[in-house]
């Protein structure tokens, strides 16, 4: 027993220290390293990305709500350093209640009218008030994307009254104050709703409440904007964010932006409503204010506002675990495979090597995209699980090449008389495949495990923009998003450029660290 | 003397089939097969080196190939090998198989197996022609020593590393620790050689074949190498099968010659009788083309008495296999006949000296009939 411990010690610490030599050499040669460097970096990522991402990051990313508080089809943040003008993304969550009291008509001298009268609004407010005011600064002459407010009502829309119920409504607005002093209502609930059923949590800005005063306001000034009510709803942020030049030109107006998020509480007298927000019975949290800028994150967005940097990061650990697990899967199924069957020869050489002919003529490409079809159709098979019945299917019928090579080098290996030798002296079978033949065989399948990685994540890539897909959110997913709106996506750089990217820098890491073993393997094809 | 024979081969054919295409199959055109080795019989006894000559092709490779049992055993046309292991062995064959048991505390090759297979494996071993292919390069000279003794779990660490060092001693390898971590493309051909008759030498064989063990060396090694193969044969009193073309080194090497042909042995006897006095015209044509030492004569052209190729071993001819290549055949019209109808057996001429030709006449029973 100590024996056999004692031999399988040695034989560990003789793949680590040939592991080691390994990689050595490969370091001594300049693509050797230029790929290891590459491979470790992408590796350090994966962990990172295996870390810090969230787990629901597949499923979110199918969710177009989920994305809302986004903005789309925006570029990366740091476009700012070669001189493109950024409107900052802004997200402001909890703000601070800038002002609550209770406003009724005969204190109509009272704290709100200091809100409405600065603010410049025609609007009459009655009840009681809570306002969260945010600063937004617009430094760079550029134009933010939109503007959306979040709130949760807490679960209760009653206040009870001398023992009898009584509903409380609320309406909320959003009221913009412009660096050059106007003010504009760009957000409203249309009507007074009981609390719990606001309908909606989010509220987004609408050109309807603000064109017409818009208008007005300038035409006061001489400007003549020429655009009808319909147009200004696709014009919204810039009205609000600009100032116009005539015509639909508009030019943005930098300096510091205060946000009034008011929302007003009627349906009971406001001291019963003031002492129930003050039990915190009633009212809202998680209150947010975000300011869509017009460039997103480290890598962008895309058409759904989905923040590309999470798809990019989340494509390294799966561009590895797919390039890995079907290399390493088909390699040591050719290397078993081909090995016996040149080893053994007669009719089992026969049968393994017409089975390959009829494999490598079935052609992957209809045979997966079928599997690709009967996948969608399972909704109970999880994303990865999809991901590797896919890759599966392409071990199954890509092992057929390496298998070839392996049984040549395995017949010519056999003739070797060292063989003829190690049968003299008794070796068994197994002996002579796995101490004499697979040893000299393994540089060999090292070297194509490590170039067929790119093969198989170019390929999982290329599937998913023919539409075999699985649901993660890899670099071919988001390529393949690309291509479905191709119509926007050609003027999206980030959008096509960063997955690409990362494609290629994969397979070239691969591909420059399997040509280093290849030299080692080959020495004739070293260049001194 | 007889009784002491530690190998007998009776009557060998080895044949290989050649391989048929769908065509062939389809036309069931009969299989065809190359008589590597046709009816070979010899014995070799204790202390005795037997050398096989002929020229390329004609089975002595084959020969040795068998008696290690490298052949597989489809490919024995028929024959036998009988082997005669150490007291131990046969036991355990006799325990494991034993139907594989022959007489006379023989066994016999071809019917062995498993472990019976294993053990008298321990009894014959075989040296390679090629120094440099029959070392495996990723092994380092211990793990090539080692790995027989591993594989016929002898002894622990300590004490395979003591055999090793003595067999590496036995083969004036000294000191053994400075060879032990070296890989074999660190040594000279000669030492290589020497590691493979090492490696041969751990388990301790009474039998050795050794295939041209010397021709792929320097003339300058080559001696060193012969002499540890006769040191075994004279201490260690192995029977070795010695494998040459080249008659010179096996008169040098051997105590009896048998000269092969397209795979039968044509001539058989001691080593100066064979040089001094060949009887078959194959063996006649083959001392003749030794080269001449004397360069006084080296001059001279000198009229070999051989024509022709050397016929395939597919479609071996009638009668007498050496007939299309024979001068005698065409110089004695009064055996024509005989030569073309029937195949020579091998006769003793002289006592101890056998050839296989018609013009010699049958004057006793061939040596081999059993």
């Amino acid at each position: 027993m100590a024996r056999k411990k004692d031999v399988r010690e040695s034989l560990v610490s003789k793949i680590i220290s040939s592991l080691k030599a390994g990689v050595g050499e490969v370091w001594k040669n300049n693509m050797g390293k230029a790929g290891l460097i590459i491979i470790v970096f992408i590796v350090i990522i994966s962990i990172y990305a295996l870390a810090t991402l969230p787990p629901g990051l597949p499923d979110k990313w199918k969710n177009r709500l989920a994305w809302s508080e986004y903005p789309t089809s925006v570029p990366p943040e740091w476009v700012r350093y070669f001189g493109v003008p950024v409107a900052e993304h802004k997200i402001y969550t909890d703000p601070q209640i800038g002002f609550s009291g209770i406003v009724i008509p005969q204190n109509i001298e009272g704290a709100l009218p200091y809100y409405t009268n600065a603010l410049g609004l025609k609007q009459t407010i009655v009840g009681y008030v809570q306002v969260y005011t945010v600063e937004y600064r617009l430094g760079d002459p550029a134009f933010p994307t939109g503007i959306l407010t979040l709130f949760t009502p807490i679960n209760n829309s009653v206040v009870i009254v001398n023992g009898v119920e009584r509903q409380v409504q609320v309406l909320p607005m959003l009221v913009v104050q412009r660096p050059d002093g106007l003010s504009i209502i760009v957000a409203q609930q249309s009507s007074a709703l009981k609390i719990t059923d606001l309908a909606f949590k989010n509220m987004s800005i609408s050109a309807d409440l603000f064109w017409r005063q818009y208008v007005d306001y300038y035409a006061n000034q001489g400007i003549t904007i020429n655009i009808t009510e319909t147009e200004a709803r696709g014009l919204a942020t810039k009205m609000i964010f600009g100032t116009p030049l005539g015509g639909k030109d508009f030019e943005p107006l930098t300096g510091t932006y205060r946000l009034h998020l008011i929302i007003v509480y009627a349906g009971a007298h406001p001291n019963v409503i003031q002492q129930a927000i003050a039990a915190g019975q009633l009212g809202f949290e998680n209150i947010k204010i975000v300011v869509k800028g017009n460039a997103y994150g480290i890598s962008g967005t895309d058409n759904m506002g989905r923040d590309l940097w999470l798809a990019i990061l989340y494509g390294f650990p799966v561009a590895l675990a797919v390039g890995l697990f079907a290399a390493v899967t088909s390699v040591i199924i050719g290397l078993v495979i081909g090995v016996i069957s040149g080893y053994y020869g007669g009719l089992i050489d026969e049968i393994i090597q017409r089975f390959i002919d009829v494999l490598s003529n079935i052609p992957i490409l209809p045979i997966l995209i079928l599997i690709g079809v009967i996948l969608q159709e399972r909704p109970g098979i999880g994303p990865w699980e999809k991901l590797f019945i896919i890759i599966g299917f392409l071990v199954i019928l890509g092992w057929g090449g390496t298998a070839i090579i392996v049984r040549s080098m395995t017949l010519s290996i056999k003739a070797e008389p060292y063989i003829d030798a190690a049968k003299a002296i008794g070796a068994s079978n197994a002996r002579i495949i796995f101490r004499h033949i697979i040893p000299q065989i393994l540089p060999y399948a090292m070297a194509s495990l490590v170039f067929s990685v790119p093969g198989a994540i170019i390929t999982e890539a290329g599937l998913s923009v023919l539409g075999i897909e699985h649901g993660l959110p890899t670099w071919g997913k988001v390529l393949a998003d690309a291509q479905a709106n191709r119509g926007i996506a050609y003027k999206m750089w980030w959008w096509i450029l960063p997955p690409g990217l990362m494609l290629a820098l994969t397979g070239l890491a691969f591909v420059l660290l399997g040509l280093a073993i290849e030299t080692i393997v080959e020495p004739r094809l070293r260049r001194r | 003397m007889q009784g002491d024979a530690l190998i007998r081969v009776d009557n060998l054919k080895v044949w290989f089939p050649v391989r048929r295409s769908l065509v062939d199959l389809l036309a069931r055109r009969p299989q065809l097969y190359v008589h590597a080795v046709d009816g070979v019989s010899f014995e070799i006894y204790r202390g005795e080196t037997l050398c096989l000559v002929g020229e390329s092709g004609c089975g002595k490779t084959t020969t040795a190939r068998a008696i290690v049992r490298l052949i597989d055993r489809e490919n024995i046309a028929g024959g036998r090998i009988l082997l005669r292991p150490s007291e131990d062995v046969l036991e355990e064959v006799k325990r494991a198989q034993p139907d594989a048991v022959a007489e006379e505390g023989y066994v016999d090759m071809y019917k062995l197996k498993g472990r019976a297979l294993l053990g008298v494996r321990r009894e014959t071993q075989m040296i390679f022609q090629d120094p440099f292919a029959s070392l495996n390069p990723r092994f380092r000279i211990l793990d090539i020593l080692e790995e027989p003794l591993i594989v016929h779990k002898l002894g622990n660490k300590e004490e395979r590393l003591e055999i090793v060092s003595k067999v590496l001693e036995t083969v004036k390898l000294t000191p053994p620790d400075e060879f032990l971590p070296r890989f074999p493309h660190q040594l000279s051909g000669g030492q290589r050689q020497r590691v493979a008759i090492a490696r041969a030498l751990v388990l301790n064989p009474k039998i050795l074949a050794a295939d041209e063990p010397v021709s792929m060396l320097d003339v300058s090694i080559r001696a060193e190498v012969l002499e540890v193969l006769n040191d075994l044969r004279d201490k260690m009193k192995m029977a070795i099968l010695f494998i040459t073309h080249d008659l010179a080194l096996a008169r040098y090497v051997c105590d009896r010659i048998a000269v092969m042909y397209l795979g039968k042995i044509v001539e058989l006897g001691d080593a100066d009788e064979i040089i001094q006095n060949p009887l078959h015209p194959y063996t006649q044509a083959l001392i003749n083309a030794i080269p001449e030492p004397e360069p006084e004569n080296r001059k001279k052209i000198r009229k070999l008495r051989i024509k022709g190729e050397v016929t395939s071993a597919v479609n071996l001819p009638r009668g007498c296999r050496f007939r299309p290549r024979c001068v005698a055949y065409d110089e004695n019209p009064h055996i024509q006949s005989k030569c073309e109808a029937e195949e020579p057996d091998l006769i003793e001429e002289k006592p101890g000296h056998y050839a296989a030709c018609w013009l010699y006449e049958r004057k006793a029973s061939p040596p081999t009939s059993f």
